[in-house]
């Protein structure tokens, strides 16, 4: 799964600490998200996407073999 | 979104390192002292002169003397008991800062040293034998939790170090 987490904080311009405590997790949890390293729950994901605006699937797309 | 359902609070965490670092101490004083010290159940009946020792009186002094022999060493049992409960304080308490990422990488740790643990009790199984089994028994009392608790902190301060480096753009 890839995501664009990266371009949406661009976007809004705040670093990944910001972010982290705008939606209530750790600058790890954002850090590991943005690299694909972790996959959020679909509460976190929602989150994510209320506070940039957009829906999950903006944010974040399925690749082949997933 | 975090699951903390089964862990301690934070402070316990503290209390538990206190309560590690006591019993590490203990085990020390007590490997270099043990020719000269005896724990055993004998040598507190003579210094406390404790009739209940020997199964006289209430229901709480006869099980101490079912459940231990005479020449039992009460302190290694004491130290086993200090070193499972440090154990728990300081791997199942929350950290200060608590998440979904930190819950997964706690899980993952569990699964992980569940599987090193077992890797280490097969190795002792097919390659010691005799009386040094017997501390190996003794050891995988408390290797499990040690192991997770090892494996836990150090994929947390990996991927800490693996962010700090990182610019925060």
């Amino acid at each position: 799964m890839k995501n664009r987490i990266k371009v949406a904080r661009a976007e809004v311009n705040i670093t990944q600490g910001e972010l982290a405590e705008k939606i209530g997790v750790t600058r790890q949890a954002v850090n590991s998200i943005e690299l694909g390293k972790y996959v959020p729950s679909t509460l976190l994901a929602l989150k994510m996407a209320q506070y940039f605006g957009k829906t999950v699937e903006e944010l974040f797309m399925l690749e082949e073999g997933d | 979104m975090k699951n903390t359902k089964f862990l301690l609070p934070s402070g316990y965490k503290k209390s538990g390192w206190w309560i590690f670092g006591i019993t590490v101490v203990l085990i020390i004083l007590h490997f270099i002292f043990q020719s000269q010290c005896d724990f055993s159940l004998n040598n507190l009946r003579e210094l406390f002169g404790m009739e209940r020792l020997e199964g006289k009186g209430d229901l709480f002094s006869g099980f101490l003397s079912s459940s231990f022999g005479p020449n039992d060493d009460l302190l290694l049992t004491f130290i086993g008991i200090l070193l499972i409960v440090a154990g728990i304080f300081i791997g199942f308490s929350r950290n200060k800062e608590d998440d979904e990422f930190i819950e997964q990488l706690r899980y993952e740790s569990l699964i992980l040293s569940l599987y090193i643990n077992s890797g280490i009790v097969l190795f002792c199984l097919i390659f010691v034998w005799g009386l040094p089994f017997l501390w190996v028994m003794m050891i995988n009392i408390f290797s499990i939790l040690y192991v997770f608790i090892i494996c836990f902190y150090l994929r947390l301060y990996l991927n800490k170090r693996s962010i700090r480096y990182e610019k925060q753009d």
